[in-house]
């Protein structure tokens, strides 16, 4: 809060559960910028660059947020979790498997952003029903119109979810 | 209480109780008190005695103790089973008490031993409690002095005195202090002697637990009737070892009671506006304001028990002390017996005659030659009807002597509960917001600050001796701050805000100045403030104050409750709040009457009216504003942004109770809303006017522009929720304020440094849209969002110019 952007201590940020140490970067940076180029996680996109289309979503506390809008200074003292920190290739997480078993990716871009949001909506409502799942990711934007195979996807990762609780 | 006039018993002789011949240079002083003896009807008869050294100091002290005019055999030091506890460390000291039957309370000690200090003190010409810290050694005593430091501080001990009554008034003013001890043990108090030998090695075996009160009264005596107001009193009692004492307060029913035994008159006791964090409800503060029973609130007698009734015997004998004391203080007349009620004054008075109060040691510290130097001032303006012209003239304000290097206050002079209360005022009082530059060092000053008047510019308010205000003695930080006039005697500019600042009591400004004095210097010299002519002369400023400040402190309205004149107190005082959100006149005064919090404007924001707020789509409530100030969001408003911003996020660090009660006083200034009503009113507008209707009406551009760049945070509905608020368009003041202004500000520069963490921070969007895109977006969140509202106009030209406009 209301501290200087002219000095760049160094930063201290925990992502996906592994603290990291940023040199050099100003407490005004885009979170995104030090997600993708420092911490080497691809997995959230930069799409518009505003906030406005959702590719580039973490979830900060369990929370969504825009990284490509949110400073670095609003990840201190906070958990990150990007894409890669919700599964691996070998065990992936129930939304990941479900948007893979959906074949929800035409070109993938926006994915990150849906699987991001999904989780955190499946967090909040664990069986939302159509018009729920359109409308909470009504502000991530596809451009591909794989909008359909979306839907499928969060409502077969609500099943997974509660095939996993219920195992 | 005996038939005897309390005045008389100090002429009267009695035996020498000193040894001949064994004090050199020092005199010798006697007094002799009385104390009303339990369960007998006599007095018991204190007398003290000590040789004193021309600095005060005694070295010798002895002190006798019996009821009853009777001689009788005194018993030797040490014998007697009840002996009242020394406190003081004399190199010499002997006690003696004569009471078989147990009738000499033990609050009569402390009411000699206290009395006696402070007549020794006024002798020497000393500080009575400076004296008091003499006899007190710095380690064994260390739990004793921290007490007496405490209390002290809290009550301003020593700053320089408040405005005095009118001279014709009958009406006197004074302070007294006192102090007392007891073993905490009770066997052992009845049993041993505390140690209190000033040799170290006669020391018991282990530090022997303590308790202490010390007391500092304010009270008006009126000089004809003889009548007696206590109007406030600094009380804190410690417990502990000699060598660590914590201070807690005391509950106001204990205050009430004590003041009433000793006066007669009984007073309603409350938290002082200016204790800190207290307000809301804490029972126990340093500092009480007694204000007028009224017979409007009974006290809970019902309810105490003999425990109750011991601790305010226990108060009673500091508070007579301090209360002669104050009197002496007040009047030049010493008591030496309670009650202090208007007829023993009267009497007293009488005999002392018509020189009562006008060598009163209270008198002879005022007025100040400021004070003079004002009314001069004043009557020239009048009389010449050119101010600034009769301020050329007269002689403008003195320069206050430098402290000599080396002799700086630092932080060890300071109680850490002082410097805590410093740092909280500097907090309520946004000293960092305008003495620091982006990224500078706090307080170093630099900080450009744009008013109509042209660019003044923010100066070092950090200890360096050089640049800052390392010089400045805690007289000259207070005229500053009180008066707008600079150690050297420069007029500030009133973009200081001295104005609200001159409200503020002198124990926060003590408190205040000690935390500033002890933070780390900075050497950095902030640009010299040049105002173009006839600003440039400082002089006139002299006439600016003369027309527009009053430099009066606040005086609490006893009619409100203390959480209203705490929460006024912060939002006149220290807070400073009108200097942004009362508007100002012409020459740059804030308007009084029905503008007062009317809203006004800092830095290009417009700041609202906090006062029944029309730009409000929804009344706030008391909790609302909570919220808002607490957090820095409510619901129903909107979020702190621009200069707000940093106000909040000072406000977050004080006590949750300051908050609540600056709340309560603003919410007080309008009609009371009820909660179900603006809860009901704010679903109502969330949603705004109907989004299709707008498209038709050729808001199309706008919609669309809010769907994709706005609504993913703003909208009422949809997406996942994001980190931070989600500030509602349909309820938030800048959308429905007369200007888009705010709005403009917001949406061009976005929020990079929110007032606290959880708010989450908003992109600007300056440099995605052009003003014919930010005209039309406005456009549309207005018509939307703030139906009923005239349109804004001009909104393209507006958008440049806010672009332009310094972040």
């Amino acid at each position: 809060m209301l501290q200087s952007a002219s000095h760049a201590r160094p930063l201290t940020l925990k992502v996906n559960g592994e603290t990291r140490t940023i040199e050099g970067a100003t407490p005004d940076t885009p979170l995104l910028y030090i997600l993708r180029n420092d911490c080497e996680l691809n997995g959230p996109k930069y799409g518009c660059g505003l906030g406005q289309c959702g590719a580039c979503t973490v979830l900060v506390d369990g929370q969504p947020a825009r990284s490509c809008v949110v400073p670095v200074a609003a990840a201190h003292a906070r958990e990150v979790t990007t894409l890669e920190g919700l599964g691996t290739p070998d065990a992936l997480h129930p939304v990941q498997r479900a948007f893979i078993d959906e074949q929800a990716a035409q070109c993938g871009y926006c994915l990150n952003g849906m699987i991001m949001s999904a989780t955190a909506l499946l967090a909040r409502n664990p069986s939302p029903d159509d018009d729920a799942i359109r409308d909470a990711l009504r502000f991530n934007l596809c451009r591909c119109g794989t909008h359909l195979e979306i839907v499928r996807a969060v409502k077969r990762a609500a099943l997974y979810l509660q095939q996993q609780h219920g195992d | 209480m005996s038939e005897d006039d309390p005045q008389a018993l100090r002429l009267k002789a009695d035996r020498v109780l000193l040894p001949e011949g064994a004090d050199d240079a020092a005199a010798r002083r006697r007094a002799q008190y009385a104390w009303p003896a339990d369960g007998i009807d006599a007095d018991a008869q204190l007398a003290v005695e000590a040789s004193v050294a021309a600095d005060g100091t005694m070295a010798k002290w002895h002190y006798r103790a019996r009821v009853g005019d009777a001689a009788s055999e005194t018993r030797a030091f040490g014998a007697q089973a009840s002996l009242p506890p020394l406190l003081y460390r004399h190199a010499h000291a002997s006690v003696a008490v004569d009471d078989p039957s147990r009738a000499i309370p033990a609050q009569a000690h402390a009411f000699a031993r206290e009395s006696f200090i402070d007549e020794v003190a006024h002798d020497a010409r000393r500080d009575p409690v400076a004296l008091r810290l003499d006899h007190l050694d710095a380690t064994r005593d260390a739990g004793a002095r921290e007490i007496i430091r405490m209390v002290s501080e809290r009550a301003a001990w020593g700053a320089v005195p408040h405005a005095a009554h009118e001279p014709a008034s009958p009406w006197l003013r004074g302070r007294g202090f006192a102090f007392d001890g007891e073993a905490r043990d009770e066997t052992r108090h009845v049993d041993t002697l505390p140690d209190y030998s000033p040799k170290e090695g006669q020391a018991h075996a282990g530090p022997q637990p303590m308790s202490w009160s010390a007391w500092v009264v304010d009270l008006d005596v009126n000089r004809a009737t003889g009548d007696i107001a206590v109007r406030r009193v600094v009380a804190g009692q410690g417990a502990g070892t000699p060598d660590a004492a914590a201070l807690q307060g005391l509950p106001a029913w204990q205050i009430e009671e004590a003041i009433a035994r000793a006066t007669g008159v009984r007073r309603i006791a409350r938290a002082s506006h200016d204790e800190t964090g207290f307000a809301a409800g804490v029972d126990t503060p340093v500092s009480h304001d007694l204000i007028d029973a009224h017979g409007e609130r009974e006290s809970n007698v019902s309810t105490r028990d003999a425990t109750d009734d011991r601790r305010i015997e226990q108060a009673a004998a500091p508070v007579a002390a301090a209360i002669a004391n104050a009197l002496y203080d007040a009047t030049g007349v010493r008591f030496r017996a309670p009650p202090f009620d208007p007829e023993q004054i009267r009497r007293a008075f009488a005999e002392a005659g018509p020189a009562v109060a006008l060598d009163a040691p209270a008198a002879a510290r005022r007025p100040s030659r400021w004070r003079r130097w004002l009314a001069g001032g004043g009557i020239g303006g009048v009389a010449g009807g050119l101010i600034g012209l009769a301020c050329s003239i007269l002689p403008g304000p003195s320069a206050i002597a430098p402290l000599p290097a080396g002799a700086g206050p630092d932080a060890s002079m300071w109680s850490a509960a002082m410097l805590e209360r410093g740092r909280q005022i500097a907090v309520a009082g946004d000293c960092a917001v305008c003495h620091t530059t982006p990224g500078g060092h706090v307080n170093a000053g630099g900080l450009a600050l744009e008013t109509p008047f042209g660019t003044v510019w923010s100066t070092n308010i950090t200890p360096d001796r050089e640049t800052g205000i390392g010089t400045w003695s805690y007289e000259a930080f207070g005229r500053a701050m009180r008066h707008g006039i600079a150690r050297d005697g420069r007029h500030l500019y009133p973009a200081f805000p001295y104005t609200a600042f001159a409200r503020m009591s002198e124990s926060d400004m003590m408190a205040l100045y000690a935390y500033l004095m002890s933070q780390p210097p900075v050497k950095q010299a902030a640009p010299e403030t040049k105002l173009p002519f006839p600003m440039n002369q400082r002089r006139l400023v002299a006439g600016w104050n003369w027309l527009f400040h009053d430099a009066r402190e606040f005086q609490p309205d006893p009619q409100q409750s203390a959480l209203w004149n705490r929460g006024k107190y912060l939002v006149d005082g220290a807070g400073h709040c009108g200097a942004c959100h009362t508007p100002r006149n012409a020459l740059g005064a804030e308007k009084g009457g029905f503008a007062y919090l009317g809203g006004g404007s800092a830095e290009g924001w417009d700041a609202p009216a906090l006062v029944a707020g029309r730009a409000a789509p929804v009344p706030w409530t008391e909790d609302a504003l909570f919220s808002y100030l607490r957090t820095g969001f409510s619901a129903e408003h909107g979020v702190a942004a621009g200069p707000m911003a940093p106000v909040v996020a000072g406000l977050a660090s004080l006590p949750e109770a300051d908050v609540r009660a600056i709340s309560h006083y603003i919410a007080s200034l309008s009609p009371p809303v009820d909660t179900a009503v603006a809860a009901h009113a704010a679903a109502q507008r969330a949603a705004g006017a109907n989004a299709d209707a707008l498209t038709a009406a050729g808001f199309q551009n706008g919609r669309r522009m809010f769907e994709a760049a706005c609504a993913v945070c703003h909208a009422e509905s949809g997406g996942v929720g994001h980190l931070g608020v989600r500030p509602l368009m349909g309820l938030n003041t800048s959308v429905s304020q007369a200007s888009p202004e705010n709005l403009l500000r917001v949406m061009m520069h976005g929020i990079d440094q929110p007032a606290t963490e959880a708010l989450g921070y908003m992109p600007g969007f300056k440099d995605s849209f052009d003003d014919q895109q930010l005209a039309e977006l406005a456009g549309y969140i207005r018509a939307r969002y703030a139906p009923g509202r005239p349109a804004w106009h001009d909104l393209a030209a507006t958008a440049a110019r806010v672009r332009e406009a310094v972040h």
